[in-house]
């Protein structure tokens, strides 16, 4: 086994962004199919396909489709996630650099699922060399008839904006995201009312992942139960991986779901670098549980598999270190990104955030004794379940699983503390 | 109607309306949740994760504050999982407070206290430093001690949402994140009506007076609740006073007519009671000087002129009340004009005839309890956020949580008229009685009122059909709306009155007992009287105003013509410069009364300070001078045998005592309601004087009214208010220099 291009068919064609090129290789066909089919029809496909939102969640995309009350009177949007900040992850960047049609025909077929006629890509500021990209991309649609008014005669109206946003990785989070895109202050909303149901502008709007949307129009195309059966029962068609870390080639790979990840490391990502041994993995971006040589050997690329040696498949980014790693190094690396990025709304991830950083800090110095490990995994369990939105846990779960499976790298940096009295 | 669900929580049964926030729920049932950011009426924010408890069937910790209740919820508040949680959140608030606690001016008020001691031991012992930052003057009013806010934003949403002023936001992020105006890392101030309601709301001493700070702890002081002297609305506030010294204004948990509502004057306009300023002894024209005498020199100097003048003519003596007196004050002094010295000239210093509006009113005021659930306000006129603000508060509470419609008619573009307004009919100055007429008269006649009125005839058929369309309607009078016109307002209900819509009426006089002193008799004659002095009146008796302040040097000259001269004041103002003799007054700080607000509602006013001594109230210097002069006149020797007396000669407050007052707070006096028809042509030919003189040269006045125009303007009393004076003395003379208001 090995790759199975699907969503990157198109990276290795030269000028793969032109629109000659997209129509050339079966591009809007699968437009041209949707808008002949209901738009029951449409998400009963997707459904099918067993896709499940690529951004992390995981959640399967044709549900959340079904939730978008479409006998509302009010608009409704279509919002694609393209603020790709998970360390570790740079598939969605890929995507819009070398295929931007892929994605616009996704969107055109999603909107036009949902009854939405205006939609936007929401795209992290740093790619701001993308917008170039997509915005030359949705002139050559519109001027093909792909988007505007009355698309390919079907009366269908859709137009597209890119908005970027200004580099919060708390932006990323749906609701978040759509603060953000009104020109507020990005902190993510209460839920329940989920988008679905109350969105952009109190609005009835669609959140989708660009990779989510990307592999749209080849479910149409060929159908849901062809995608399906790339994958999982449960996760279906192929998903692309950022392998980074100690391997020789790092880089994006689409394989099928239910890849072995030892394989993907091994094969595509050509080995440990230096012949070193493998000592940790983080299979899906940095908000994951970190995982062992010994778990990392167990998994399979699908979310069961993930879950089942305790960790997630989230966005894909699979950050592998090898023996030489200090995995107390790497986790205070991990909590500094996410006390500078949470956006304190709630009091134990802004107060947490910071307070592991202090301890980390002292730990780090030299100064850190056995009491700072208990506070630390203490603040922890406070953290966890109990912040506003999961950027809290997200900071957390790579803490708990490191100290859990590599307690050593830890407990070698403090000193034995005398017992302390406590309080009554 | 809203169904009724049954939740279970700690295993009591409990029923409550569908939807309603699980803590409010909770709260009214008495189980106690803990909460920083939960406010009520303010939107649910889920912030301080204070209020998490368990609800069967979710995955996870659920925050009370922003879960409805639905039917068979099953709620635990009280597992050792939850109180572990809560615990972990002051553990997490702690971790970077400052345990400043016994210079902080909140300790012991202070919600974060309260919490830490319910909940015993926090486990946090934190090693590391924490995070210090420096504390901000958001404004001359308001301190910010960013160290000590736990982040649940009630400062910012109140701002928001109840006041409409949008002053404050999150600035930067993470554990950095502090709460302040847009630029206050580059030292941008609070651009804002100053309210201190963040103040107000904020449970813990990050936010805190100026005016007020390290001047008592909260249990050395003396808290008086009493009701505020400066608008018509007359807000409650709680007054803190430590010995003889005024401390601060605060109006947390309160439950009268502004609930914790104050406005800048409210909060910060009464340190006058304790200015260096304040008269203490009586004074008495000496050669040409006033000089400090006693009270008995005074009294009888006083006593011997105004009888020598009285015995000739006694309609040459005057006595002039303020609207700023107390009902027993007014009372006291209408009596000892009337019957004691039985003069025909006495009454008050008002610009607009209130009491045109009175005799011929047709339809009930309205309480703001009740302006908060109107459906439709026509408002003519009037600015209340300068001059009513509690008004205003309660008219944009309607518009934001009921949807009411208003429509506004105004010569300005006002606050409300930006931000609230429905429909808004920009008019020219004066042409209030045309778009009244319009109303009235038959369509045919639109386009003649609406040149008059410089609006689109389109505009006031428009007004007319919102106003025809409306169930229930709230009639607001603004106090350029005057003579005639305010007349045929308060006739006009008597048109609109049907079984099928209830109108009611707001007006919003200027002073705190603009309607009380009208009620005891104090006729708003004073500029009429005025063009009398020198000629038909010889001396004049004034409690409490300070016309030449307020209306300049026609008032001087007019004084200056009396013989004799008698003030009663707080301080030494402009017009108790010109006297023969100055009586030192007791403020409302130090004494007991009463005062009718603009909606007829009696409230106390509640003695806080004992007083030096030497002043005296209004109603006791009148009494030593008619016993002086051996004048009987029904005199009483406390505030609330006054009153008695009121309520037994007024029917208007027939049934109030104090006593009722003490248990209900508020009580709306009865006005009388003419029930007479009335015929639009009587109405249209009561406006035509009032049409003929507008004045069809004036273009529209197209400058928004500013911010603060109204309610940071000093007068007699807010010049002696040490923050205001400061704040505000030099952007009055930038502004008079510049010519730019």
């Amino acid at each position: 086994m090995a790759e199975t291009k699907i969503l990157t068919a198109r990276f290795d064609l030269p000028n793969s962004t032109s629109i000659d090129t997209y129509l050339k290789t079966g591009g809007y066909q699968a437009l041209e199919k949707a808008l002949k089919m209901t738009q029951e029809e449409i998400i009963e496909e997707v459904k099918k396909s067993a896709l499940r939102g690529r951004g992390g969640a995981g959640f399967p995309t044709g549900l959340k489709w079904s939730f978008v009350p479409r006998s509302s009177p009010k608009p409704k949007y279509l919002v694609c996630n393209a603020d790709e900040s998970e360390p570790g992850t740079c598939k969605d960047r890929y995507l819009m650099e070398k295929d931007p049609h892929q994605l616009i025909e996704g969107m055109i077929i999603s909107a036009y699922a949902i009854g939405a006629n205006l939609s936007f890509i929401y795209i992290r500021g740093e790619y701001w060399y993308l917008i170039a990209v997509l915005e030359k991309a949705i002139e050559e649609a519109r001027a093909r008839g792909y988007l505007g008014k009355n698309i390919l005669g079907s009366k269908f109206e859709l137009d597209i904006i890119v908005h970027p946003g200004a580099g919060a990785y708390i932006c990323g989070e749906e609701t978040a995201l759509l603060e953000s895109l009104e020109g507020k202050r990005g902190h993510p909303r209460i839920k329940p009312p989920f988008p679905a149901v109350v969105g952009l502008y109190g609005c009835p709007t669609l959140v989708n992942n660009v990779e989510t949307l990307s592999a749209v129009p080849h479910i149409i195309l060929k159908g849901g139960d062809w995608y399906r059966q790339l994958g999982t029962e449960k996760s279906g068609g192929t998903k692309m991986f950022s392998l980074s870390g100690h391997v020789n080639r790092p880089g994006n790979y689409e394989v099928r779901m239910g890849y072995p990840l030892m394989q993907l490391i091994n094969e595509e990502g050509g080995g440990i670098r230096d012949g070193k041994k493998l000592k940790a993995v983080i299979p899906g971006g940095s908000s994951v549980p970190i995982i062992n040589a010994e778990e990392a050997a167990r998994c399979n690329l699908d979310y069961e598999s993930c879950q089942s040696v305790g960790t997630m498949l989230a966005s894909g980014g699979v950050i592998v270190m090898d023996e030489t790693t200090d995995i107390f190094e790497t986790t205070f690396n991990l909590i500094k990104f996410y006390k500078h990025e949470s956006c304190g709304w709630c009091t134990p991830c802004r107060e947490g955030t910071d307070w592991l950083v202090k301890l980390f800090k002292k730990i780090k110095s030299g100064s850190g004794t056995q009491a700072d490990l208990e506070l630390i995994e203490r603040l922890c369990v406070n953290i966890e379940g109990r912040s506003h939105c999961p950027l809290g846990e997200a900071a957390v779960l790579p803490i708990t699983s490191a100290m859990k499976r590599f307690p050593e790298d830890f407990t070698k940096r403090v000193r034995k503390t005398l017992p302390v009295l406590q309080p009554a | 109607m809203t169904e009724t669900v049954k939740i279970k929580v700690d295993g009591r049964e409990l029923e409550a309306p569908k939807g309603k926030l699980l803590i409010e729920v909770c709260l009214e049932n008495g189980i106690d949740i803990p909460n920083f950011c939960y406010y009520p009426d303010l939107t649910p924010q889920a912030a301080c994760r204070m209020c998490l408890v368990r609800i069967e069937r979710m995955p996870k910790l659920a925050t009370s504050c922003t879960v409805q209740v639905q039917d068979g919820m099953v709620v635990t508040t009280q597992s050792e999982e939850v109180l572990e949680a809560r615990k972990g959140m002051l553990d997490l608030i702690l971790g970077n407070h400052p345990l400043d606690c016994p210079i902080c001016d909140k300790g012991g008020q202070c919600e974060l206290q309260d919490q830490v001691f319910a909940h015993g031991t926090v486990y946090g012992r934190y090693e590391v430093k924490k995070n210090d930052t420096r504390e901000w003057r958001l404004s001359p009013f308001i301190a910010y001690d960013p160290q000590r806010c736990v982040r649940c934003y009630r400062c910012i949403r109140v701002c928001d949402e109840v006041m409409d002023v949008h002053a404050l936001g999150r600035i930067f992020r993470g554990a950095k994140e502090v709460i302040g105006p847009y630029g206050i890392d580059k030292g941008y101030s609070l651009d804002c009506e100053q309210c201190g309601y963040c103040v107000e709301v904020c449970p813990v001493g990050a936010l805190l007076s100026v005016d007020s700070r390290f001047r008592s702890r909260p249990w050395d002081m003396r808290e008086t609740i009493t009701t505020c002297q400066h608008c018509a609305d007359g807000c409650q506030m709680r007054l803190g006073t430590r010995g003889s010294q005024y401390v601060r204004v605060a109006s947390k948990d309160l439950k009268g007519i502004n609930g914790e509502f104050l406005c800048i004057k409210g909060r910060y306009g009464s340190s006058y009671i304790s200015s260096e300023e304040r008269l203490d002894n009586p004074y008495l024209r000496k050669d040409g000087k006033l000089v400090e005498v006693g009270w008995e020199e005074a009294i009888k100097y006083v006593a011997a002129r105004l009888k020598a003048i009285s015995a000739e003519d006694r309609d040459a003596v005057a006595v002039l009340g303020s609207p700023r007196l107390t009902n027993e004050a007014a009372f006291a002094l209408a009596s000892f004009a009337r019957k004691g010295l039985k003069t025909s000239n006495y009454g008050q210093i008002a610009d607009v005839d209130l009491t045109r509006f009175f005799a011929n009113l047709t339809a009930p005021l309205a309480t703001h309890a009740e302006v908060k659930k109107a459906e439709t306000i026509f408002m003519l006129g009037g600015d209340p956020t300068e001059n009513n603000p509690l008004s205003a508060m309660v008219i944009r509470y309607a518009v934001r949580k009921n949807g009411a419609r208003l429509l506004m008619v105004n010569s300005r573009r006002t606050k409300i008229a930006r931000r609230q307004a429905e429909m808004f009919l920009h008019i020219r100055r004066g042409a209030e009685p045309a778009v009244l007429a319009a109303l009235i008269d038959s369509d045919e006649n639109a386009a003649r009122y609406a040149e008059l009125a410089k609006v689109k005839p389109e505009q006031l058929r428009r007004l007319g059909k919102a106003i025809s369309d409306s169930k229930r309607l709230l009639v607001v009078i603004g106090p350029e709306v005057n003579g005639a016109t305010l007349e045929v307002a308060a006739r006009f209900a008597a048109l609109l009155k049907s079984d099928s819509r209830e109108v009611k009426y707001l007006i919003l006089p200027p002073y705190n007992n603009s309607v009380g002193t009208l009620d005891m008799g104090l006729r708003p004659n004073g500029h009429e009287l005025k063009s009398l002095f020198g000629t038909k009146i010889k001396a004049l008796y004034l409690a409490g105003s300070n016309p030449v302040e307020q209306y300049g040097n026609s008032w001087k000259e007019a004084l200056s013509k009396l013989d004799l001269l008698v003030v009663a004041d707080l301080f030494m103002t402009e017009t108790a410069q010109l006297a023969d003799v100055v009586f030192p007054v007791n403020s409302f700080a130090e004494l007991d009364g009463t005062y009718t607000n603009a909606v007829g509602q009696v409230q106390r006013v509640n003695r806080a300070l004992e007083g030096t001594g030497r002043t005296r109230p209004d109603w006791m210097i009148i009494n030593m001078l008619a016993k002086e002069m051996g004048l009987e006149f029904g005199a009483r020797g406390s505030a609330a045998s006054i009153f008695r007396d009121i309520a037994s000669e007024i029917p208007a407050y027939s049934g109030i005592s104090y006593d009722r007052l003490r248990k209900e707070w508020a009580i709306q006096t009865e006005r009388k309601i003419s029930t007479t028809a009335e015929q639009p042509d009587a109405l249209l030919s009561a406006l035509k004087g009032e049409i003929a003189k507008i004045d069809l040269s004036l273009d529209l006045d197209r400058e928004p009214v500013r911010q603060g125009s109204g309610l940071f303007r000093l007068g007699t009393l807010t010049s002696r208010v040490a923050v205001m004076r400061e704040a505000f003395k030099a952007k009055e003379q930038v502004e008079e220099a510049t010519g730019v208001r």
